[in-house]
């Protein structure tokens, strides 16, 4: 019913990212309307300040924007979702780069395992 | 901040044992506060303090910047951690009862809450089955638009399906001027629903934060938390 | 909204009275029905004599299964888990005790007045009872002609208003010792030995307050109180109805005090 939480990081900020990747695989198409922040808070089981801030931030990138009395709504402009998306993409790809980096590979070493797996 | 509750100095002797020592608190309105701690911190005896069950040793609790008292009782929608339904009475005579006795008493709602859960309002509150008496508690006590609602235990000893019941009410019916307190030793179950927290420890407060800070700072979710701070 | 107290109040109270009315209404009429028609058959009998029987029981189980409603409402619903409900509403605890009190008086009051009701139905047309209708009208007639009118009637009023006092009195006690016998592990247990506490207590005071008064009338007092005639009686109630108020006032104070500073809900 509710969502899945880790125990390591702030729930907004998981919000922020379950919500933003909705958004990128087109879950939430381009001009459509969310639920309210009560309907959103239900569905997720979280405090509705949680979620109220959680669309807060995901605001300020630019893929939502707030129709005064009438609600939030997905931009129309994908470009801005294009862009969010290649942050998630590098921020990934550079989580794991980090842990191969950890395992002591170069470079050349990582792309090869990339590409090994790929097939 | 706007206050819906402030505790000064806040102590609560028995006869033999200090239950609350010098607590200060103060707790914003449009907040849904975990009032966590062990078996035996004190959080019911606070609790009983803000409904006027309990007349403080020294200190004093103000809600919406009054004193207890008949005024307080009118604004707070308590649900205790004891069966308190007139066992004799049906659903539909408790509904009549809270409609006579609280002004804020939505009975609309009220109705509308027992129909989706189809319990029967003809019945006598004792042939009810526990879980479905806990139910009927929660409901009357939802129902009424109150500006602070005190929670003891509502979660303790109810099957998951029921949890999730109260804890769904519970975000269903936020408003951003009312102020939801709920006491529990179950942290796992609650965390996401709460925006702050406070543990108590043998009487004492020992933190006072928000959950999303807590996670920042500590790198690990309120209940983890809690388990460190309090191993024993 | 103290209206609303009273109403749920009486209702609790009188909601287990019912039936018991009902039986008292039943047996009245079958009582008088058999003591207006005789018959000689076993049966017949039989049945008026049980007919008596429950008549009589009936009367008896209205005071006695009011007196237990008044206590086990008293603790149920202010010292049982119900007290959770009934101190978080609106209410101050002394609104709570009052309103509890005075149902509880009228409820007596009420049993009473049906007792005698029924009473004077069953006696209806009966020798004994026109013949104690009659001593009344004479007596009535006598005193109501002259002075003494005015002073027998306010005499009544203060044997009613006495029995009321007596009411308060006994029932506070029963409040004041349940308000103490919370405190203790075992409620009921602690309840009852803070009744016979406070009765032994109560009976020492109203001892130890007598002897001053025997020491001033001393002998006089009887001669006193017999050639006094109504207006010695009178004077001499006063000394009840003084100790009823003072119990009445202790016993709710007690009350009061332990229902807000000790309140011991599980």
């Amino acid at each position: 019913m509710s969502w899945y939480f880790s125990n390591d990081k702030p729930i907004f900020q998981q919000l922020v990212d379950i919500i933003t990747t909705d958004i990128i695989i087109g879950k939430y198409k381009l001009g459509a309307k969310l639920d309210t922040v009560r309907d959103l808070a239900v569905e997720a089981g979280v405090n509705p300040n949680t979620m109220q801030r959680a669309l807060a931030e995901i605001e300020e990138t630019g893929i939502i924007y707030t129709k005064r009395g009438d609600g939030r709504y997905v931009t129309e402009d994908y470009s801005k979702i294009a862009s969010i998306k290649e942050k998630y993409v590098n921020g990934y790809t550079e989580k794991y780069i980090e842990s191969l980096k950890n395992l002591g590979l170069n470079n050349d070493e990582i792309a090869e395992a990339v590409k090994k797996l790929l097939k | 901040m706007d206050l819906i509750m402030e505790c000064k100095a806040l102590t609560k002797v028995y006869t033999n044992q200090i239950a609350l020592s010098n607590v200060n608190l103060q707790i914003g309105k449009g907040r849904i506060v975990g009032l966590l701690g062990p078996n035996g911190s004190g959080k019911t005896t606070l609790i009983k303090l803000t409904n006027g069950l309990l007349t403080p040793t020294h200190g004093e609790i103000l809600i919406d910047g009054e004193p207890i008292g008949v005024n307080s009782k009118k604004k707070v929608a308590y649900l205790p951690d004891h069966n308190f339904l007139p066992q004799w009475m049906t659903t539909q005579q408790m509904l009549g009862f809270f409609a006579d006795f609280y002004e804020d008493f939505n009975m609309q709602k009220a109705e509308e809450m027992l129909k989706s859960l189809e319990i029967d309002k003809k019945r006598k509150i004792k042939t009810l089955s526990k879980g479905t008496q806990e139910k009927v508690a929660l409901i009357m006590t939802m129902s009424r638009e109150s500006q602070l609602y005190m929670l003891d235990e509502p979660i303790a000893g109810v099957d998951p399906a029921t949890r999730d019941y109260i804890l769904r009410t519970i975000i269903s019916n936020y408003s951003e001027n009312a102020t939801v307190i709920i006491s529990t030793h179950l942290i796992a179950d609650v965390e996401k629903v709460l925006s702050d927290v406070i543990f108590i420890n043998k009487g004492e407060v020992a933190l006072c934060d928000t959950v999303d800070n807590i996670r920042q700072k500590e790198g690990m979710s309120v209940d983890e938390y809690f388990r460190e701070v309090f191993k024993c | 909204m103290l209206k609303k107290l009273f109403k749920h109040e009486f209702y609790s109270l009188f909601r287990n009275l019912l039936p018991i009315y009902v039986a008292l209404g039943v047996f009245t009429i079958t009582c008088k029905l058999t003591s207006l028609i005789e018959m000689d058959n076993i049966i017949y009998e039989t049945v008026s004599g049980f007919s008596v029987m429950f008549y009589v029981v009936s009367i008896l189980a209205m005071f006695i299964v009011g007196m237990v409603i008044i206590i086990t409402r008293f603790y149920k619903n202010l010292l049982s888990h119900e007290g959770y409900l009934s101190f978080s509403l609106p209410f101050t605890a002394t609104q709570h005790i009052v309103c509890k009190l005075i149902c509880a008086v009228t409820m007596i009051s009420v049993n009473f007045v049906a007792v005698l009701l029924s009473l004077l139905i069953v006696g209806l047309g009966t020798d004994a009872l026109n013949e104690i209708i009659e001593a009344f009208k004479m007596m009535f007639n006598e005193m109501f002609a002259g002075q003494v009118a005015f002073r027998v009637t306010f005499f009544i009023l203060q044997i009613v208003l006495m029995l009321i006092l007596a009411a308060f009195q006994s029932i506070l006690m029963f409040y004041a010792a349940m308000a103490i016998g919370q405190q203790f592990k075992s409620k009921i247990g602690g309840s009852v030995l803070a009744y016979i506490g406070l009765y032994v207590a109560m009976e020492s005071i109203m001892t130890v307050c007598m002897i001053p008064l025997m020491l001033i009338f001393g002998e006089n007092f009887e001669n006193y109180l017999m050639n006094g005639g109504i207006g010695a009686v009178q004077v001499f109630l006063i000394l009840p109805m003084a100790m009823y108020v003072v119990f009445s006032t202790v016993y709710f104070l007690i009350t009061r005090h332990f229902l807000t500073k000790k309140l011991n809900l599980e």
